[in-house]
This record gives structure tokens, sequence and C-alpha cells, in this order.
């Protein structure tokens, strides 16, 4: 059954992937003007005057001179049957090169946040439920629609000032100035660790508050139902109970969000990154959009896209297999 | 309630763990602190300045001294001695700053210069510009050709300002110890500009006059170290374009080059390279590109003439070091430059920028400052140890242009009337732009009609018959229709929309009713380029550059901002444009153009003379007359020039000049030394 369901999910995935790969490639061309016109720009307001064989050399080197469907098809084939994902205008470097200085750390902030997020956010959404209308519920839930109501990037900008006027630093980074360009060494990881807390902490925060009340939402609902009565009348500790039923059916939304969660792994969160100044792959990609640099966003967006397809067949086939009820469902 | 307690003290406990491991920052703060006191003591214990080792090694028969960290590599065998790296005439002192600018102090060496940029991927504009090496100088930005003196050549100009012959330094070398000579500039002429392939049109910069249509100068190698380049019409106003920035051509050692030139290249390894790259085969001029892309570097290993070299090029960082082989000494004989290490920051935004700035993080930034945050800087500037200089602006960020061309009948019946035009800039309060759009850091308009007077400005729009006014106040033309105005803007600079919305009112005011519309930038440019803007916000380099962006105060920059049909028309007419058209009775505006007024074509043959000759005196004449033009003509109005920019300097750093223009403190960095002890 459950390999019939994965299956057919695969079978659809080939169309889609095509149709995404053109849609993200198309879109990034929809804007009137082209790379070239920036980057002159860019030049000649940095005081640097353009002659007109610079331009004609800067629309060879950004292949400008080949046609839409032309560029689309090396781009999809090259990817495809190479793994090269074409070549950044704005950087003049494979997409793949800056990908890959950026990615890995892209995944620890965001895969330390969602650690941080599950963390925080599962035992108190898990302890306002059981503990309703307590001091610390209110508590918890004054915090969290604080948390949910306040941009990430507003939070970023209020820290840095605190640390600007409190510690005299300008708090922006994952590295001290001397590991900047270091090889990787303990040292360098254990001086990333000290700073990657910050966009953790802020990134964290309005993930965090919208899963505690999920969380508490649902299991305040499963709280009052009948099995739940009935285990507690069979004598079952309350600490077992809890985590054997309740919490395991309100974990749903969890497992569901993890389809999300693998495409925010590579893009890590655009606004904080950028007041952080965190190298994670968001910045490059806002900054790609607003320069046209069309095989660096379109790559991007296209791996982005692929990711939340994968995504979302992998929390599809988790909750299949953590839920029997949907198992049900998909044979009715 | 315990249990309460409980998981409160586990929330708690969880936080408090999580900034424990980010305190120790402020630790290394402090850590950095102490640094220098530990630098002080063994300063004491070795007094030697490194001037004192440059006297002993002059008496010891050396010419020129040289960093001790070049010292240390000769020490190991891993570079020549510094008499046998520099040229046997190098450039002695400074040429490019003046003496009510800065006077030049002998330096000490050593220590890093923190810069800053949001440039991502590159080294950014400040490095960029400290990299540039003009081929000539002159001084200040004014290209005044009476201060001319030779930088990478010596210059001599024939009588008839057609032969330019150029004397290279001899035994000047790149940085990576290659030498330089005519050999460069042949392979250069040959094999780049004259490659199809690199270089499918040539420039007007090349071309006689500076015109399309001008002939392509000739070289001719006279020796190893003189070469000449002679054009058949007078282009006098050559040296012009190549006394700042990085001149009409960055040289590159040809050998190093030769690498990714398709005609010179080991195919196997061009092949390995261009895959390397993602290139496809055949594409090697795209790989090329890479390695000659203007000032903003961003490839390591890359041979040049400039003071440092690129040595690390990061997500966040990027560090050049000295240039070994760099041929200018100071006047004591020390070679340039004196601080052994750029650093730069590369930063997502002019924010963070800011934040960098007032945290004392930088040593000297131009590109990153924000005007607007101009309070911020003063208000740390003590703590911070840094000095914000107050410097004019090359550039200007908020001129307002008129479209005499755009296609609209009321428009057309009243915008190329000058008395209309007048009467536009009189309504223009200039006050209030500079108050609310440049914080009060900017002056009336220099060079152009500065004058607002609201009720002269609606004096001559009634005498020109516009004093009907229809149900919504908006002034009638003598034929009956409302006269509008859309102007347009892009965000590009953050005067644009400020200027914008004031100078809209202050046209409302009058009754020519306009409306703002903001526009995304490459829309905005596409529209101006085929005459659909009305009017716009932009930014130019005019008065002061008459050469370099000579196409900002004729109106046929990159945006055609003033004209759009009148720069169509010198191209069917004058520019070879009908001659290369299949069909010769073409009639669509956008290609054929508009014929200009006589005002208009007298500027446009003044430019010719001004790019003719080579005489100071008559390019004074010349841009006089020329600015008499277009301040008589309002073909755009100025609302405040010249603009005024921050420049952070660290209190620490010496020889920079605190006067003059903003872009040009920035870029001498061959001679800033750590006057600061602590930090060589």
């Amino acid at each position: 059954m459950l390999t019939q369901y994965i299956g057919r999910r695969l079978l659809l995935l080939g169309p889609l992937l095509f149709i995404i790969s053109i849609i993200s490639f198309v879109l990034i061309q929809l804007p009137p003007g082209d790379i070239l016109n920036m980057e002159v720009l860019r030049l000649r307001s940095a005081g640097t005057q353009v002659s007109e064989e610079q331009v004609e050399a800067l629309r060879q080197l950004y292949g400008l001179d080949k046609s839409l469907p032309e560029q689309y098809w090396l781009w999809i084939t090259n990817i495809l049957f190479e793994g090269n994902f074409g070549t950044s205008f704005t950087y003049v470097k494979p997409v793949s090169e800056i990908l890959a200085a950026r990615v890995p750390l892209t995944a620890a902030v965001s895969i330390f946040t969602a650690v941080f997020v599950w963390i925080m956010a599962v035992p108190i959404g898990v302890y306002s439920a059981t503990h309703q209308y307590s001091l610390v519920d209110y508590f918890w839930t004054f915090v969290s629609f604080i948390g949910v109501a306040t941009p990430g990037f507003l939070l970023a900008l209020v820290f840095l000032w605190m640390a600007f006027v409190m510690f005299d630093i300008s708090a922006i980074g994952l590295f001290s100035q001397e590991y900047e360009s270091a090889p990787w060494s303990w040292a360098k990881i254990i001086n990333m660790l000290q700073h990657i807390w910050i966009p953790i902490v802020i990134i964290g925060m309005a993930h965090t508050a919208g899963m505690m009340r999920t969380m508490r939402g649902m299991m305040l609902d499963e709280l009052n139902k009948q099995y739940v009565i009935t285990a507690r009348s069979k004598g079952l500790t309350e600490t077992r109970l809890l985590v054997k039923y309740p919490v395991r059916t309100s974990m749903n939304p969890v497992f569901s969000t993890i389809g999300w969660m693998l495409p925010g792994i590579i893009s890590g969160e655009v606004l904080v990154s950028m007041v952080l100044n965190i190298p994670t792959t968001g910045p490059v990609l806002l900054q790609a959009l607003l320069n046209q640099d069309m095989f660096l966003a379109g790559s991007i967006v296209f791996i982005l896209s692929v990711l939340t397809v994968i995504g979302t067949l992998i929390s599809d086939i988790l909750l299949v297999w953590l839920d029997p009820r949907i198992r049900y469902e998909g044979v009715a | 309630m315990r249990k309460t307690l409980y998981y409160l003290l586990i929330a708690i406990a969880a936080i408090a763990l999580l900034a424990a491991c980010g305190s120790p920052q402020p630790a290394a703060e402090e850590a950095m602190e102490e640094a220098p006191a530990a630098a002080d003591t063994s300063e004491e214990a070795m007094p030697s300045s490194s001037y004192e080792s440059c006297l002993e090694s002059q008496a010891a028969g050396m010419n020129f001294c040289e960093a001790p960290m070049l010292a240390e590599r000769v020490a190991a065998g891993e570079l020549p001695p510094v008499d046998e790296r520099l040229p046997v005439n190098p450039v002695v002192g400074n040429n490019r700053i003046p003496d009510w600018q800065a006077v030049m102090e002998r330096g000490e060496y050593g220590g890093t210069l923190r810069l800053l940029d949001f440039d991502a991927g590159t080294i950014g504009h400040d490095a960029g510009w400290i990299s540039n090496e003009p081929w000539v100088e002159t001084e200040d930005i004014a290209h005044d050709f009476a201060t001319m003196t030779g930088n990478i050549f010596d210059l001599e100009i024939s009588d008839d300002d057609m032969e330019f012959t150029f004397h290279m330094r001899k035994g000047m070398k790149f940085s990576n110890g290659a030498d330089f000579d005519t050999e460069d500039v042949q392979f250069f002429w040959d094999n780049i500009l004259h490659n199809e392939t690199l270089t499918p049109i040539i420039g007007s910069s090349w071309r006689a006059g500076n015109t399309p249509t001008g002939n392509v100068g000739e070289l001719e190698v006279i020796d190893r170290y003189t070469f000449r380049i002679t054009y058949d019409a007078p282009y006098g106003g050559w040296p012009g374009l190549f006394t700042y920035g990085g001149g009409p051509h960055r040289f590159t050692d040809s050998d190093y080059l030769k690498k990714f030139h398709g005609d010179f290249a080991d195919a196997d390894e061009l092949a390995a390279l261009l895959d390397e790259h993602g290139f496809e085969a055949g594409e090697w001029n795209r790989l090329y590109g890479i390695f000659n892309s203007g000032n903003r570097q961003h490839e390591t290993g890359l041979p040049s003439l400039g003071p440092y070299v690129l040595t690390e090029m990061g997500e966040t960082q990027a560090v050049m070091e000295r240039n070994p082989y760099y041929w200018k000494v100071d006047e004591w004989g020390q070679q340039l430059p004196y601080i052994d290490r750029l650093q730069i920051s590369i930063v997502p935004d002019v924010n963070a920028a800011t934040l960098k700035i007032i945290a004392g993080e930088a040593d000297m930034v131009r590109r990153g400052v924000n005007p607007a945050d101009m309070a911020l800087y003063v208000q740390n500037a003590e703590d911070k140890g840094y000095e914000v200089v107050v410097l004019d602006m090359h550039a200007s960020t908020g001129e307002i242009y008129l479209n005499m061309t755009y296609a609209d009948e009321a428009w057309q019946e009243v915008v190329n009337d000058i008395e209309f035009r007048k009467a536009l800039s009189y309504a223009v309060d200039r006050a209030t732009l500079i108050d609310a759009v440049y914080s009060g850091l900017a002056e009336p308009p220099q060079t152009m009609d500065p004058t607002t007077d609201v009720e002269q400005a609606e004096a001559i729009l009634d005498s020109l018959g516009l004093d009907q006014r229809d149900a919504d106040g908006c002034r009638l033309t003598p034929s009956g229709l409302p006269i509008t105005i859309q102007f347009n803007f892009t965000p590009f600079t953050g005067e644009s929309l400020p200027t914008a919305e004031i100078v809209a009112e202050n046209w409302n005011d009058i009754g020519i009713c306009t409306t703002v519309k903001q526009l995304e930038q490459n829309l905005f440019l596409t529209q101006a380029g085929a005459n659909e803007t009305q009017a716009m916000v932009w930014w130019a380099h005019y008065p002061r550059w008459p050469w370099h962006e000579a196409n900002d105060y004729i109106g046929q920059a990159w945006q055609r901002h003033y004209a759009p049909l009148w720069m169509a028309w010198y191209e069917w007419n004058l520019g070879g444009g009908k001659a290369a058209s299949d069909n010769a009775d073409e009639t669509d505006p956008l290609i054929v153009g508009v014929e200009p007024p006589q005002a208009y074509k007298d500027l446009r043959r003044l430019q010719a003379e001004l790019f003719a000759t080579s005489k100071a005196a008559e390019h004074e004449v010349i841009w006089a007359e020329m600015i008499a033009i277009f301040r008589d003509n309002y073909y755009w109005i100025s609302g405040a020039d010249p603009l005024k920019n921050p420049l952070i300097v660290n209190d620490g750093l010496g020889n920079v000049a605190k006067r003059g223009f903003h872009i040009q403190s920035a870029n001498e960095a061959e001679f800033y030394y750590w006057v600061d002890e602590t930090r060589r």
C-alpha cells in the first residue's frame, strides 16, 4: 500500500519539476532590462567610465547575445547532464561554487534553529496545555504572541543596537575578524558557535512562538478526548500517558512542517541574515533577483523548488508512517 | 506549582546556556585592546624606525628601501632585492593631491587598513579605486592638462595633437615580477583591442575625436620602452580619458593572459579551465572576461600594477597585500605603499556598514557612508577614534531632467521654450531640498542657475500665455490643453524620492500639475531610453568631468536623460545610422530622431573641439562656453551642487587629504601610513 502511494507520488515528480524549471527561468527574465543595465549603472555610479567596448564585452561575458530558449536549453541540459548550474553574472563564478561556500553555513544555522525551536516549543506547548490558564501558561502565551507578532529583522535590529550600546561591538557576522578567512579548524568552529546562537535565537523566536501555540492547541484538543480519560482511569502515570498518546498525536504538525524545512535549510532566513550579515544563501538570492543575475537566481529558485517537492513527499511519508489514521483515509 | 518552577528553570537555563556561548565576544574585544599595549613594550626594546633602517640600507649602497615585510622575503630568497624590483625611474612622491589639500609626510611601514563595502563577491569600490593606476595623472579631478605628469607612462603629445608618444619606465614590473614593456602593449593592441571575439566593437575612446565614426589610431612600437599611437585627426583631449580611474586599458602581464586567450592557450589546459569555470567549449572570451572586469576585482593571482594585490577573496572578507614590485617611492626613497595590507569587510548593505563604522571597525570608508547617518557617525566619532571629514562629491545625485522630445501634445507646445524651463527651475525650492534631502550637506548650485523665485516663475508662465487654468487648477497651454508632468524616479540613490516629492510639490504650487511615479530601476532605464519618460530625477557627473562621463552633459549617457530623440537624430544623420540602414526612408522618430535646436548643436560642436585639443588654455575657454550653453538652456535643473559627503578616517591614519574631493581622498592609499604606532 505504502510503496504504491510513494510510487505514484514519485511519478508525478518528473513533469512537476520540468514545469518548475521553466517557470523559475522565465519568471526571472520577466522584468524589463537585464543584468547589463545594472552592471553598467553600478560601474558608473562608482565613477568608472564604461565604454561601448566594455558594454559589448560584458554582453558576451554574460552570454546575453543568445536567445531566451537557447539560454534555457543550455542551462537545463547543463544541470541535468553535467550538474553545472551556470555562471553567476555578479560574482563571475560558477553558481555551484557560490552555493558550496554558503550552503553548509546556511544548513548549520537552519538545523540548529530547528532543533532550538523543537526543544523550546514542544515542552512549553505541552506544559501550557496541561496547565491551562496557569500563571506559566499566561506567561508563555504572552511571550509567544509577542514572538509571532514581531518580525525577525526587527528583533535583529534591536539586538544589534543592544549589543552596540552594552558591549560596544557590531555583533554582525558569523566569525570574529581573525577567523573570517582562516581555514576550518576547531578554533574556527568554536568561534562560529559563539556567534551562531544570535541568529538561531532571533530566527527561532517567531517559529518557536508559532509552534508553541500549535502544540498547545493540539494538546488541548487531545486532552479532552475519551481515550485520555480512559487511560487515566486505568491508572497510567500522568507522564507516561501524556508522552505515549496525546503528545504523539499532537506532534503531527511538527512532522508536516519538515517538508517546508528542507528548502528552508538551504535558503535561510533572508531578512535576518541581511541584518546580521550572516553569509547564508538568503541574501545571495535576494541580490541575485534584484540584479537579474538569472543563472544564480534561477538555479537557487529551482533548487529550492525541488527541495520543497521532495520535502513535501518526505513529510507525507512520515505522516503516513506515523499516523495510521492517514493511511486508512488514503485507502478509503 | 513546584513543577511550574521546574519547567521555567529549564527554559531559563536553556536560554542562559545559549547566551553564555556568546559571551566571549566582549572578552575577545578586551583582548584586542590589550594587544597594542604588548606591542608598545616591544617597540621600546627595538626603537629603530623603518626610516632609520632605510638610511642604513641606502648607506650600504641601495637606491631604495622597502618594507620589513618584503625585506624578510628578500632575506629568505623569495624576492630579488628592492633595487632590482623597481624601475630605474620610479614615480617619486605625490603628483595627484595638490598642496592645498595635503602635504605628504614621510610615512612608516606596516599595519593593516580596514575597509568596508557592500558589493558582494568583489573587493568593492574603495579597494577598487585604490587599485586604479591611470596612464598619466593630473592634479585633483579637474583634469587640468597644465598639471599633467606621468604615471604608468610619461606622455609626449605632438603639436598637431595627433601623435601620442608614450615612454614606459625601464625595468617596471607587474606584481608577479614579469617585465612590463612594449611587448605587453603590443599584445593588448593586436590580440585584445583588435581581436573581434574579445572586442566586437572598438569603442569611441580609441577613435579620433572620441566619436563612434572616427578612425581607430595606429600603434607603432619604437623600442622596448617606447611606443606611439597616431590618429588621423586631432584628438588632444584623449589623455583626459586616462588621467583618472583605470584609463582606457588596465594592463596585465601578457604571458599570464595568454593562458586564457583562444589564440595562444594550450587547447587541453584551456578546455580544463573553461570546464572549471562552467563555460561552454569555445567560450574562451567569457573566461577571459573574468580576468578583465574593471576595478571590481574578484580573482586572486591576477598580475597587476596597483599598490596592492588580492590574496584572499572570501564571502565576507577580502584581503589584499602590498605589491612587492610597486613602482612608486616617496621623496626619501622608501618604496610605497606604507601600509602592508588591506582588509575589506563585505557587508550586506549600507546599514550594516553604518553599524561597523560607528563601532569603529573600519579605518577608511568612502562608498559605505550614508549622509543620512551623519549624526550617528559624529556621535560616536570621539569614542571610537575616527574623524568624520566632510568633502565634496564628484557626482550630483538628485538632478532634475526635462525630456525635450517627449511625445505629448501639450508638453511639446511648451517645453521647447527656454522661458518655460526657466520658470520650472525658478519654482524649485533649493533651500528645502538642501535641508530635507541632504541634511544641509550641500550648497546651492554653483555652475547652474541657483535662483529660486516662485513669484517670478508664475510671472514667466503668465507672460507665456499659460495663465488659464482648468478645474483642477492646472495651467492650460495657449491651445487649451492642461500641462501635466509625470515625474519618474527610481530609488537608485536615497535622494531621488524626496527630491521628486519636493519638486513635484513646487511645480504643483505654480499650477504645473505634477504626479510622481516610482519605477523599478530596469523599467525606469528602459523607458528613459525609449523616450517614454517626461521628466526624471537622476544623477550625473557634470560639471567636473569634461572628459570622463562626457556623455552626461550632452544627454547621451546610458539612460538618455534629456532629449532621447536628439541623440537619435545625431546617430541617424551623423553617426552612420542612415548609411548602415536598409531603409533610407525610415520615418520612425525613435530611429531618425528630431533635429535639435542650434544651441544644442553648438554644444556638440564645442565638445568635439574640446576633444580635439590638448591645450589647457583652450580647454578653459571651450568648457566655459559649454557651461554657458547648458546653464542658459535649462536642459536640466540643478537642485544643489556640490553635494558633500562624509569620509570616515581613523584618527591614527596619516597622509589623508582632508580637503578636495571625497573620491580622491579615499584613493591615494599608497601614501597612507599609521601615525598611531600601535597599528603598524
